[in-house]
């Protein structure tokens, strides 16, 4: 079933948990569920305010009049319509490492693990394939009842072809009327202009979260020797002799790409989690959550 | 010994810089240095890469190109383990074939080089015995090998250069500059002189030991050593490198030269005698040849044949005229052998064998009849009655004649020996005469005195005599209970006698004494005449020639034609250095201008026996061995090598498997950005 192997019953009770600390800092306009931070007409009380001419008087606060002598109005949070958007990459460099978990499948598990915490919490969630633009775009679903369709959309994500993220995000911003929370679950091994077209989704008001999936071997290549490196999604050559400088040097671009994100994640107030393939799910979740930025 | 540069070059091999000395003792060790043509051939073939499929090739690409930027050596980053590996390889090839220099091992902080100049240093170092100018001699192997000794001096030491000659010289005092050491070694020249290394050596211990620190003496001798114990017992180290191989030797060892009367003839002859020895293993067949000097004509000549150690005299004999008389002959043995020194010696046609007599009283006297009967009566004697003026004004007059005077005191008078006869009161050469004494009795008289050989002057009357009272350097031939009767006057240059009394006042004349005084006088004189040089003729000795009491402005000459430093005083000329063999010319000015020709010979059997290599006994202070046997003296440096190889094969190792600093490790790096945007240009590009 490809709901158990992209949520199992543990993993859903913690995510249960944590549905209620999910904020989206988005403001999609329509009225909905999630509160806003704007103030609105919702049931959560916000703050009081001194009375001033022209104010509803039906937002004065009697009670505190009567105590105080002082005509206050009692303000309350709005309540919007949120989407949580989930921008999966789908090309063939996810397709990896050959042995053990792939970075297909932490992000199929990651991204339903964000559709759950989002369709718990009666929001829309919505899937999106990144490929060479955008591949593929699903409907949104709503609510618990949207959970098997979301999870069978991702279990249908494979990882081959080609990379233009940075055309597959512009794509998104680009066809949504609303803003709203993106999500991209991607290895960013992209050569494109990936942080413009993230740039104009923050500017276009979307509240993105980077999740980057990583390999152990990325991190720390094992291999040394003479070898002629095959792209996955091209099959471009390189020719390299892997000793102790050349594994040095790669390590310091990576970091480069890491450093790159994790910059703009904060220079943008956006999230940045990098997730290993052989790291425990949860604990990349509670980030999540916590809209955290991984050093 | 002096043989080492040939047997040096024949056992090390190659000798890269001879004024480094770096010498590869195993110069095939370089045959590894092939091991590099297969290790470049390995790095130039195309390495066959493994195929691996990866996610990206981005970062990769970015960071090979990262590698090659940031080293100045581009092109060489990939081949460091290639670098590494050729050094290694390189380093121990050099390290196989051990490099070396020649070193004096604990040269010490003041070292004394002496050097052997005498005439044996001048014979050829080894082979056969040959000569020519492409032959090396002893001394020129001596003085590379102190030129090693000079130009591998350690830091902060410094050296002297000792000549030990027939007398011991500091050629140079303790010096640091190589160069000057070098310099002074070059300029040493060998001498035909016996050579006393012993004093030498004492020399360098005396100017060593004012010196405080390691100090060391190295002789360099062909070990010919006369005294060896004079240096054995030295206070300080010494080291005797021999030079040089025994090498057979024929030489004159001895000459004279003599004229006679021929009794056959009855003429005039002079005869050379000469020793000739053969110093070798094989018996030599030997020309021996008279000659007169600048002249080719051979006066005389004789074959020999002389055994392994036998001495052979020969006499060559020749008819000579007075034209002949004091002209420079040589005696030469031929073929010429290792040392040329030897092989000639050089002689003096001696004057006539009769002897000039001159015997003269005051103008107006007649000498004493008894005293120009006694010396007419020597056959090899031609008396000539004259008188003082004649005797004073003449020119002609024998410079070797026997001048006899009666009666007068002349204080200059021309000739060879001087008798003075019954002289007037006053002074007298180195005597003061004074008045009579009447029946003087002899008392004693000096047999030791040549004049007085063979005299007994018991009951020899004397009527009357002068009182004569002799200088202090005056010798009393014939005593009286009054005083002296016959004094010794002589000065440097002639020998002079003094009788106080006229021989017809006494009875002397009739006994055999008489007779016999004559004759041992004219013997002292014909002896003085024949040599005509005051002391040894032998080189390394100063010369001491007899030349007349008015010579001035005297000039000497040597065997190659230089004139020499000649001092002259009294009569006496002394030439201070004859070090080399042959014919010495003096001639001088003055009222009785004249030359003479000096011959100086080695006749050193010492020197002349080549086979002679005695190595000292080895003592406490003293170690000998050949210059050549001193492997042990070679400073190696491979081990140097040997460890750069090391160093450089471990760098290839830790090179090769070193561990990449990664971020995990906590090895603090700065990130490099990836390489963004070429696809979208590359998009743009393909849009346009």
């Amino acid at each position: 079933m490809a709901d158990a192997a992209l949520l199992d019953a543990g993993f859903v009770r913690e995510l249960e948990v944590l549905r209620r600390r999910l904020e989206v800092r988005a403001r999609s306009g329509g009225a909905g569920e999630a509160v806003a931070r704007r103030k609105g007409s919702s049931a959560e009380f916000h703050e009081h305010r001194a009375y001033a001419p022209g104010d509803d008087l039906r937002r004065i606060d009697w009670s505190a009049y009567a105590r105080t002598g002082e005509p206050v109005l009692k303000l309350f949070r709005a309540e919007e319509d949120v989407i949580v958007r989930l921008l999966v990459d789908g090309s063939a460099s996810l397709d990896f490492p050959a042995e053990g978990v792939r970075k297909i499948d932490v992000a199929r598990r990651f991204g339903a693990a964000v559709g759950y915490l989002a369709l718990a919490r009666s929001e829309r969630a919505q899937l999106l394939v990144g490929g060479q633009g955008l591949a593929k775009e699903h409907l949104p679903a709503r609510g618990r009842a949207g959970l098997p369709a979301l999870l069978r959309a991702l279990d249908g994500v494979t990882a081959k072809g080609g990379t233009h993220l940075a055309k597959a995000i512009e794509d998104v911003v680009r066809r949504s009327s609303r803003s709203g929370m993106l999500v991209v679950l991607s290895d960013f091994l992209d050569g494109g202009n990936v942080l413009g077209a993230l740039d104009r989704a923050a500017t276009a008001g979307h509240d993105v979260a980077l999740v980057h999936v990583v390999a152990p071997e990325e991190l720390e290549p094992g291999m040394e020797g003479d070898f002629e490196l095959e792209d996955a999604e091209t099959g471009e050559t390189v020719e390299v002799t892997l000793d102790a400088s050349a594994i040095e040097a790669y390590v310091l671009r990576f970091a480069g790409l890491c450093e790159e994100l994790r910059g703009w994640a904060r220079r943008r107030r956006a999230t940045y989690i990098r997730i290993r393939t052989d790291e425990p799910m949860e604990a990349a979740i509670r980030r999540f959550v916590a809209r955290a930025v991984d050093a | 010994m002096s043989a080492m540069p040939l047997v040096l070059q024949a056992s090390i091999p190659l000798v890269l810089q001879a004024s480094s000395g770096l010498t590869l003792l195993a110069p095939k060790g370089l045959l590894l240095l092939g091991l590099l043509v297969p290790l470049v051939i390995l790095y130039i073939l195309k390495i066959k890469r493994a195929r691996r499929r990866v996610s990206s090739t981005w970062l990769w690409s970015s960071a090979k190109r990262d590698l090659l930027a940031k080293s100045p050596f581009q092109k060489l980053v990939p081949q460091v383990p290639l670098i590494l590996q050729a050094l290694a390889i390189i380093l121990a090839a050099i390290a196989l074939a051990q490099p070396a220099t020649r070193a004096e091992e604990g040269a010490g902080d003041h070292l004394a080089v002496v050097i052997d100049v005498s005439a044996s240093m001048n014979a050829i170092a080894s082979g056969v015995a040959e000569t020519g100018p492409e032959v090396e001699t002893r001394l020129a192997a001596a003085k590379k090998v102190a030129r090693r000794i000079a130009l591998t001096l350690p830091p902060g030491s410094d050296a002297m250069i000792v000549e030990a000659g027939r007398s011991a010289r500091v050629a140079s005092g303790l010096e640091r500059d190589r160069r000057r050491l070098v310099g002074v070694i070059d300029r040493l020249a060998g001498a035909d002189v016996e050579g006393d290394l012993g004093e030498a050596v004492s020399l360098a211990v005396d100017r060593l030991l004012q010196t405080t620190g390691e100090r060391r003496i190295i002789v360099l001798t062909d070990g010919n050593l006369a005294r060896p114990a004079t240096f054995a017992s030295a206070a300080l180290p010494v080291e005797l490198l021999t030079v040089g191989e025994p090498i057979d030797n024929a030489a004159i060892v001895r000459v004279d030269v003599r004229s006679g009367i021929d009794p056959a003839t009855r003429k005039e002859t002079v005869e050379a005698f000469a020793l000739v020895v053969n110093y070798g293993q094989k018996p030599r067949e030997l020309f021996v040849t008279l000659r007169q000097d600048n002249a080719s004509d051979v006066l005389a000549s004789r074959r020999l044949l002389v055994q392994p150690g036998e001495r052979a005299p020969v006499v060559l004999s020749f008819a000579s005229t007075p034209g002949d008389w004091r002209k420079g002959l040589v005696v030469d043995i031929s073929p010429h052998d290792a040392m040329p020194a030897d092989d000639v010696a050089w002689g003096r046609v001696p004057p006539g064998d009769t002897m000039p007599v001159v015997i003269a009283a005051a103008d107006g006297a007649r000498p004493s009849a008894w005293l120009e009967r006694v010396l007419a009566a020597d056959p090899r004697a031609k008396v000539e009655r004259a008188t003082m003026s004649q005797l004073l004004a003449s020119t002609g007059i024998d410079p070797s004649a026997l001048v006899v005077v009666d009666g007068v005191c002349p204080p200059d008078v021309p000739g060879g020996d001087l008798v003075i006869v019954n002289p007037p009161p006053g002074p007298c050469w180195g005597a003061t005469v004074g008045g009579d004494m009447e029946g003087p009795m002899v008392t004693s008289w000096d047999p030791a005195d040549p004049r007085m050989r063979f005299l007994v002057l018991d009951g020899v009357q004397v009527r009357k005599s002068r009182k004569l009272t002799p200088d202090s350097a005056s010798r009393e031939l014939v005593r009286s209970a009054a005083g002296p009767l016959v004094v010794d006057v002589s000065t440097a240059s002639r020998s002079v006698t003094l009788l106080g009394f006229d021989v017809g006042e006494s009875d002397w004349p009739l006994k055999a004494s008489f007779v016999l005084f004559a004759r041992n006088v004219l013997d002292l004189a014909r002896t003085h005449r024949e040599r005509g040089v005051a002391g040894p003729q032998r080189t390394g000795e100063p010369l001491r020639i007899d030349v007349p009491g008015s010579a001035t402005d005297l000039v000497a000459t040597g065997p190659d034609g230089k004139s020499l430093e000649a001092s002259l005083q009294g009569g006496l000329a002394v030439v201070s250095s004859a070090d080399r063999a042959g014919l010495y010319r003096l001639a001088w000015q003055g009222k009785e201008l004249g030359s003479v020709v000096v011959p100086v010979n080695l006749t050193s059997e010492a020197e002349s026996d080549l086979r002679n290599v005695v190595a000292a006994p080895a003592t406490g202070t003293l170690t000998v061995r050949a210059a050549t046997d001193k492997p042990d003296a070679h400073r190696g440096w491979g081990w140097i090598a040997a460890i750069g190889m090391i160093v450089l094969v471990v760098a290839d190792v830790l090179w090769s498997t070193r561990r990449p600093k990664l971020a995990a490790s906590g090895v603090a790096a700065v990130p490099r950005a990836p390489d963004r945007v070429h696809r979208d240009l590359e998009a743009r590009r393909a849009a346009r």
